[in-house]
Protein backbone atom coordinates (compact mmCIF):
# COMPACT_ATOMS: atom_id res chain seq x y z
CA UNK A 1 0.00 0.00 0.00
CA UNK A 2 0.99 3.49 -0.59
CA UNK A 3 2.23 5.71 2.25
CA UNK A 4 -0.12 9.02 2.12
CA UNK A 5 2.03 12.21 3.06
CA UNK A 6 2.09 13.09 6.57
CA UNK A 7 -0.26 16.00 6.07
CA UNK A 8 -2.76 14.05 5.01
CA UNK A 9 -2.42 11.36 8.07
CA UNK A 10 -2.54 14.31 10.44
CA UNK A 11 -5.76 15.68 8.82
CA UNK A 12 -7.25 12.17 8.72
CA UNK A 13 -6.07 11.74 12.47
CA UNK A 14 -7.43 15.27 13.57
CA UNK A 15 -11.00 14.53 11.97
CA UNK A 16 -11.58 10.63 13.78
CA UNK A 17 -10.70 12.83 16.96
CA UNK A 18 -13.34 15.20 16.19
CA UNK A 19 -15.61 12.22 16.21
CA UNK A 20 -14.53 10.84 18.56
CA UNK A 21 -14.86 13.81 20.64
CA UNK A 22 -18.43 14.26 19.08
CA UNK A 23 -19.20 10.70 20.51
CA UNK A 24 -17.87 10.79 23.97
CA UNK A 25 -17.94 14.58 24.37
CA UNK A 26 -22.07 14.42 25.53
CA UNK A 27 -21.26 11.61 28.32
CA UNK A 28 -18.80 13.96 29.69
CA UNK A 29 -21.22 16.43 29.71
CA UNK A 30 -23.91 14.77 31.72
CA UNK A 31 -20.91 13.56 34.20
CA UNK A 32 -20.47 17.68 34.66
CA UNK A 33 -23.73 18.11 34.92
CA UNK A 34 -24.37 15.41 37.52
CA UNK A 35 -22.37 17.48 40.08
CA UNK A 36 -24.23 20.45 39.34
CA UNK A 37 -26.05 22.35 41.38
CA UNK A 38 -29.55 23.86 39.85
CA UNK A 39 -27.79 27.82 38.93
CA UNK A 40 -25.33 26.42 37.67
CA UNK A 41 -27.15 23.91 35.67
CA UNK A 42 -29.14 26.62 34.01
CA UNK A 43 -26.42 28.81 33.97
CA UNK A 44 -25.22 30.98 30.47
CA UNK A 45 -22.93 30.92 29.17
CA UNK A 46 -22.36 27.45 30.70
CA UNK A 47 -19.41 25.67 32.41
CA UNK A 48 -18.32 22.16 32.29
CA UNK A 49 -16.45 22.63 35.56
CA UNK A 50 -19.06 22.49 38.31
CA UNK A 51 -18.56 25.00 40.95
CA UNK A 52 -18.93 23.76 43.28
CA UNK A 53 -18.88 19.76 42.76
CA UNK A 54 -22.36 18.25 44.43
CA UNK A 55 -21.42 14.82 45.40
CA UNK A 56 -24.60 14.95 47.28
CA UNK A 57 -26.31 14.31 44.10
CA UNK A 58 -25.41 10.93 44.29
CA UNK A 59 -26.46 10.61 47.40
CA UNK A 60 -29.87 12.17 46.69
CA UNK A 61 -30.02 9.66 43.81
CA UNK A 62 -29.00 6.52 46.16
CA UNK A 63 -31.99 7.29 48.32
CA UNK B 1 -29.74 -48.54 7.23
CA UNK B 2 -29.07 -45.10 6.21
CA UNK B 3 -32.44 -43.76 5.74
CA UNK B 4 -33.50 -45.22 9.14
CA UNK B 5 -30.07 -43.42 10.98
CA UNK B 6 -31.40 -40.10 8.90
CA UNK B 7 -34.67 -40.28 10.64
CA UNK B 8 -33.61 -41.24 14.19
CA UNK B 9 -30.76 -38.11 13.56
CA UNK B 10 -33.68 -35.82 12.39
CA UNK B 11 -35.47 -36.76 15.43
CA UNK B 12 -33.09 -36.22 18.04
CA UNK B 13 -32.55 -33.00 16.16
CA UNK B 14 -36.45 -32.10 16.87
CA UNK B 15 -35.83 -33.17 20.03
CA UNK B 16 -33.19 -30.53 20.90
CA UNK B 17 -34.29 -28.05 19.38
CA UNK B 18 -37.81 -28.48 20.40
CA UNK B 19 -37.54 -26.07 23.79
CA UNK B 20 -36.35 -23.16 22.23
CA UNK B 21 -38.71 -23.89 19.72
CA UNK B 22 -41.70 -23.92 22.18
CA UNK B 23 -40.31 -20.82 23.82
CA UNK B 24 -40.12 -19.10 20.94
CA UNK B 25 -43.80 -19.93 19.85
CA UNK B 26 -45.20 -18.74 22.80
CA UNK B 27 -43.06 -15.12 23.51
CA UNK B 28 -43.20 -14.35 19.51
CA UNK B 29 -45.35 -16.45 17.56
CA UNK B 30 -48.47 -16.23 19.59
CA UNK B 31 -48.17 -12.33 20.70
CA UNK B 32 -47.97 -12.15 16.76
CA UNK B 33 -51.02 -14.32 16.19
CA UNK B 34 -53.00 -12.67 18.47
CA UNK B 35 -52.51 -9.22 17.01
CA UNK B 36 -53.67 -10.58 14.04
CA UNK B 37 -56.98 -11.84 15.59
CA UNK B 38 -57.38 -8.77 17.57
CA UNK B 39 -56.90 -6.74 14.91
CA UNK B 40 -60.80 -7.63 13.21
CA UNK B 41 -61.98 -6.90 16.20
CA UNK B 42 -63.47 -3.54 18.31
CA UNK B 43 -61.26 -3.33 21.52
CA UNK B 44 -60.76 -0.95 24.25
CA UNK B 45 -59.56 -3.00 26.83
CA UNK B 46 -62.00 -2.44 29.43
CA UNK B 47 -66.02 -3.66 27.66
CA UNK B 48 -65.98 -7.07 25.91
CA UNK B 49 -64.43 -7.28 22.25
CA UNK B 50 -67.14 -6.82 19.24
CA UNK B 51 -66.11 -8.46 15.91
CA UNK B 52 -65.94 -5.50 13.11
CA UNK B 53 -64.35 -7.39 10.08
CA UNK B 54 -62.21 -5.58 8.64
CA UNK B 55 -63.38 -2.55 9.74
CA UNK B 56 -59.67 -1.58 11.45
CA UNK B 57 -58.12 -1.51 8.38
CA UNK B 58 -60.23 0.40 6.44
CA UNK B 59 -59.85 3.51 9.27
CA UNK B 60 -56.37 2.85 9.34
CA UNK B 61 -56.64 4.14 5.12
CA UNK B 62 -56.13 7.84 5.91
CA UNK B 63 -53.87 10.66 4.52
CA UNK B 64 -52.59 10.52 8.70
CA UNK B 65 -51.82 6.87 8.82
CA UNK B 66 -49.78 8.17 5.11
CA UNK B 67 -47.95 10.27 6.97
CA UNK B 68 -46.39 7.92 9.75
CA UNK B 69 -45.55 5.82 6.69
CA UNK B 70 -43.43 9.00 5.46
CA UNK B 71 -42.34 9.74 8.64
CA UNK B 72 -41.09 6.33 9.37
CA UNK B 73 -39.46 5.98 5.77
CA UNK B 74 -37.98 9.37 6.24
CA UNK B 75 -36.36 8.52 9.32
CA UNK B 76 -35.38 4.74 8.37
CA UNK B 77 -33.80 5.89 5.40
CA UNK B 78 -31.79 8.63 7.11
CA UNK B 79 -30.37 6.73 9.57
CA UNK B 80 -29.57 3.84 7.47
CA UNK B 81 -28.00 5.87 5.01
CA UNK B 82 -25.89 8.51 6.97
CA UNK B 83 -24.96 5.28 9.30
CA UNK B 84 -23.85 3.19 6.59
CA UNK B 85 -21.58 5.63 4.98
CA UNK B 86 -20.54 7.07 8.23
CA UNK B 87 -19.77 3.78 9.43
CA UNK B 88 -18.06 2.45 6.63
CA UNK B 89 -15.31 5.86 6.23
CA UNK B 90 -14.38 5.56 9.50
CA UNK B 91 -14.24 1.24 9.24
CA UNK B 92 -11.45 2.49 6.59
CA UNK B 93 -9.60 5.28 8.43
CA UNK B 94 -9.40 2.73 11.60
CA UNK B 95 -8.53 -0.32 10.27
CA UNK B 96 -5.16 -1.62 11.47
CA UNK B 97 -3.62 -2.07 15.05
CA UNK B 98 -2.65 0.50 17.46
CA UNK B 99 -3.04 2.22 20.58
CA UNK B 100 -5.14 5.21 18.68
CA UNK B 101 -7.16 3.25 16.49
CA UNK B 102 -8.42 1.10 19.50
CA UNK B 103 -9.05 4.23 21.33
CA UNK B 104 -10.50 6.26 18.66
CA UNK B 105 -13.00 2.74 18.25
CA UNK B 106 -13.75 2.68 22.06
CA UNK B 107 -15.04 6.31 22.13
CA UNK B 108 -17.33 5.98 18.93
CA UNK B 109 -18.42 2.45 20.27
CA UNK B 110 -18.94 3.65 23.53
CA UNK B 111 -22.62 5.62 22.72
CA UNK B 112 -24.35 2.23 21.25
CA UNK B 113 -24.45 0.68 24.73
CA UNK B 114 -25.80 3.44 26.64
CA UNK B 115 -29.72 3.08 26.47
CA UNK B 116 -31.89 4.93 24.72
CA UNK B 117 -33.27 6.54 27.97
CA UNK B 118 -29.99 8.20 28.81
CA UNK B 119 -29.61 9.42 25.06
CA UNK B 120 -32.39 10.74 24.57
CA UNK B 121 -32.63 12.87 27.85
CA UNK B 122 -29.54 13.84 27.96
CA UNK B 123 -29.51 15.01 24.15
CA UNK B 124 -33.23 17.02 25.38
CA UNK B 125 -30.57 18.84 28.00
CA UNK B 126 -28.21 19.52 25.33
CA UNK B 127 -30.28 20.60 22.73
CA UNK B 128 -32.56 23.09 24.90
CA UNK B 129 -32.97 26.16 22.67
CA UNK B 130 -32.12 28.14 26.27
CA UNK B 131 -29.50 26.26 28.31
CA UNK B 132 -28.12 23.49 26.06
CA UNK B 133 -24.41 22.65 25.07
CA UNK B 134 -25.38 22.76 21.46
CA UNK B 135 -27.56 26.39 21.38
CA UNK B 136 -24.34 27.86 23.67
CA UNK B 137 -21.54 26.32 20.97
CA UNK B 138 -23.71 28.02 18.11
CA UNK B 139 -23.62 30.71 19.17
CA UNK B 140 -20.19 31.30 19.75
CA UNK B 141 -19.37 30.39 16.16
CA UNK B 142 -21.93 33.25 15.58
CA UNK B 143 -24.82 30.69 13.95
CA UNK B 144 -28.51 30.94 15.02
CA UNK B 145 -29.82 28.57 17.33
CA UNK B 146 -31.58 25.91 15.73
CA UNK B 147 -35.57 24.71 17.29
CA UNK B 148 -34.02 21.22 16.93
CA UNK B 149 -37.48 19.65 18.22
CA UNK B 150 -39.69 22.11 18.51
CA UNK B 151 -39.92 23.15 14.72
CA UNK B 152 -42.37 20.58 12.81
CA UNK B 153 -39.93 20.97 9.99
CA UNK B 154 -36.38 20.13 11.97
CA UNK B 155 -37.73 17.86 14.74
CA UNK B 156 -37.46 14.52 12.70
CA UNK B 157 -34.19 15.22 11.49
CA UNK B 158 -32.79 15.82 14.79
CA UNK B 159 -33.73 12.27 15.77
CA UNK B 160 -32.49 10.93 12.84
CA UNK B 161 -28.90 12.45 13.80
CA UNK B 162 -29.19 11.28 17.12
CA UNK B 163 -30.09 7.89 16.07
CA UNK B 164 -27.23 7.89 13.97
CA UNK B 165 -24.91 9.73 16.92
CA UNK B 166 -26.11 6.63 19.01
CA UNK B 167 -26.03 3.49 16.28
CA UNK B 168 -22.35 5.03 14.66
CA UNK B 169 -20.26 2.18 16.01
CA UNK B 170 -22.50 -1.10 15.54
CA UNK B 171 -21.56 -0.84 11.85
CA UNK B 172 -18.10 0.46 12.40
CA UNK B 173 -17.62 -2.21 14.07
CA UNK B 174 -19.74 -4.83 11.71
CA UNK B 175 -17.64 -3.18 8.67
CA UNK B 176 -14.17 -3.38 10.34
CA UNK B 177 -14.87 -6.80 10.86
CA UNK B 178 -15.78 -7.68 7.19
CA UNK B 179 -12.60 -5.57 6.47
CA UNK B 180 -10.29 -7.80 8.41
CA UNK B 181 -11.91 -11.03 6.89
CA UNK B 182 -10.47 -9.66 3.26
CA UNK B 183 -7.11 -11.60 2.58
CA UNK B 184 -4.15 -8.95 2.58
CA UNK B 185 -2.95 -10.67 -0.59
CA UNK B 186 -5.78 -8.96 -2.85
CA UNK B 187 -4.25 -5.49 -2.44
CA UNK B 188 -1.05 -7.11 -2.88
CA UNK B 189 -1.49 -8.09 -6.05
CA UNK B 190 -3.64 -5.02 -6.91
CA UNK B 191 -0.88 -2.89 -5.49
CA UNK B 192 1.83 -4.80 -8.23
CA UNK B 193 -0.83 -4.14 -10.89
CA UNK B 194 -0.31 -0.72 -10.59
CA UNK B 195 -4.06 -0.17 -9.13
CA UNK B 196 -5.28 3.11 -7.94
CA UNK B 197 -6.40 3.35 -3.97
CA UNK B 198 -9.86 4.10 -5.25
CA UNK B 199 -9.56 1.44 -8.17
CA UNK B 200 -8.39 -0.91 -4.77
CA UNK B 201 -11.69 0.27 -3.20
CA UNK B 202 -14.01 0.16 -6.10
CA UNK B 203 -13.14 -3.45 -7.02
CA UNK B 204 -11.68 -5.42 -4.09
CA UNK B 205 -12.86 -3.43 -0.96
CA UNK B 206 -16.39 -2.74 -2.40
CA UNK B 207 -17.18 -5.94 -3.70
CA UNK B 208 -16.12 -8.05 -0.84
CA UNK B 209 -18.26 -6.33 1.75
CA UNK B 210 -21.16 -7.18 0.11
CA UNK B 211 -22.02 -9.76 2.61
CA UNK B 212 -21.54 -7.36 5.19
CA UNK B 213 -23.67 -4.24 3.91
CA UNK B 214 -26.45 -6.95 3.36
CA UNK B 215 -26.49 -7.64 6.78
CA UNK B 216 -26.25 -3.91 8.14
CA UNK B 217 -29.07 -2.76 5.34
CA UNK B 218 -31.03 -5.69 6.75
CA UNK B 219 -30.56 -5.07 10.58
CA UNK B 220 -30.15 -1.49 10.40
CA UNK B 221 -33.53 -0.84 8.68
CA UNK B 222 -35.16 -3.45 11.28
CA UNK B 223 -33.80 -1.68 14.08
CA UNK B 224 -35.12 2.11 13.05
CA UNK B 225 -38.18 1.00 11.90
CA UNK B 226 -38.53 -0.19 15.21
CA UNK B 227 -37.85 3.29 16.81
CA UNK B 228 -39.89 4.15 19.98
CA UNK B 229 -38.21 4.93 22.92
CA UNK B 230 -36.33 8.41 21.42
CA UNK B 231 -39.88 9.70 20.08
CA UNK B 232 -42.04 8.54 23.65
CA UNK B 233 -38.89 10.69 25.38
CA UNK B 234 -37.75 13.52 23.30
CA UNK B 235 -41.22 14.68 21.22
CA UNK B 236 -44.08 12.45 22.08
CA UNK B 237 -44.60 12.17 18.36
CA UNK B 238 -45.09 16.07 18.14
CA UNK B 239 -44.70 18.89 17.02
CA UNK B 240 -47.65 18.50 15.55
CA UNK B 241 -47.70 14.92 13.83
CA UNK B 242 -44.10 15.54 12.60
CA UNK B 243 -42.15 12.80 14.54
CA UNK B 244 -45.31 10.20 14.49
CA UNK B 245 -43.13 7.05 13.43
CA UNK B 246 -44.35 3.75 13.00
CA UNK B 247 -44.51 2.16 16.30
CA UNK B 248 -45.31 5.25 18.14
CA UNK B 249 -48.08 5.29 16.63
CA UNK B 250 -48.70 2.09 17.34
CA UNK B 251 -48.52 2.76 20.49
CA UNK B 252 -50.53 5.66 20.98
CA UNK B 253 -53.52 4.07 19.30
CA UNK B 254 -53.38 1.07 21.64
CA UNK B 255 -52.51 2.80 25.32
CA UNK B 256 -53.10 6.52 24.62
CA UNK B 257 -56.69 5.83 23.18
CA UNK B 258 -57.27 2.49 24.08
CA UNK B 259 -57.97 1.45 20.47
CA UNK B 260 -56.54 -2.14 20.55
CA UNK B 261 -58.39 -3.23 17.17
CA UNK B 262 -56.91 -0.83 15.21
CA UNK B 263 -53.44 -0.33 16.83
CA UNK B 264 -53.02 -4.75 16.38
CA UNK B 265 -54.21 -3.52 12.31
CA UNK B 266 -51.27 -1.17 12.25
CA UNK B 267 -49.12 -4.68 13.75
CA UNK B 268 -50.51 -6.76 11.02
CA UNK B 269 -49.62 -4.15 8.84
CA UNK B 270 -45.89 -3.27 9.90
CA UNK B 271 -45.43 -7.19 10.14
CA UNK B 272 -45.80 -7.66 6.18
CA UNK B 273 -44.27 -4.53 5.64
CA UNK B 274 -40.93 -5.19 7.54
CA UNK B 275 -41.04 -8.83 5.71
CA UNK B 276 -41.77 -7.32 1.99
CA UNK B 277 -38.41 -4.71 2.76
CA UNK B 278 -36.34 -7.70 4.06
CA UNK B 279 -37.29 -9.77 1.43
CA UNK B 280 -36.72 -6.82 -1.57
CA UNK B 281 -33.64 -6.48 0.13
CA UNK B 282 -32.10 -9.67 0.19
CA UNK B 283 -33.82 -10.22 -3.75
CA UNK B 284 -32.07 -7.25 -4.20
CA UNK B 285 -28.50 -7.38 -2.97
CA UNK B 286 -28.58 -11.77 -3.85
CA UNK B 287 -27.35 -10.93 -7.53
CA UNK B 288 -24.45 -8.82 -5.73
CA UNK B 289 -23.32 -10.80 -2.94
CA UNK B 290 -20.22 -12.13 -3.23
CA UNK B 291 -20.10 -14.76 -0.16
CA UNK B 292 -16.84 -16.48 -0.89
CA UNK B 293 -13.64 -14.71 -1.53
Amino acid sequence: MSHPSPWVRALTLLGLVVVAAVEVGPYLWMVATSLKDLPSVTQFPPSLIPRPPRWDNYAKAWR
Amino acid sequence: MASRRARRDARLGYALVGPSLALFGLVYLYPVAYSAYVSVFQWDLMTPKRYVGLANYRELWSPEFGEVLVNTACYSGGVVLLALALGLGLALLLNHRGAWSAALQACIFSSYIVSWVAVSLLWIWMLDPQYGLVTYGLRLVGLPAVNWLGSPAVALWTLVLVTVWKTLGYPMIIYLAGLQAIPGDFYEAAALDGATGWNRFRFITWPLLSPTTLFLVVTLTIASFQGFDIVKIMTGGGPITSTMIYVYYIYEQAFQYFRLGKASAAVVIFFGLILLLTLAQWLAFRKRVQYTT
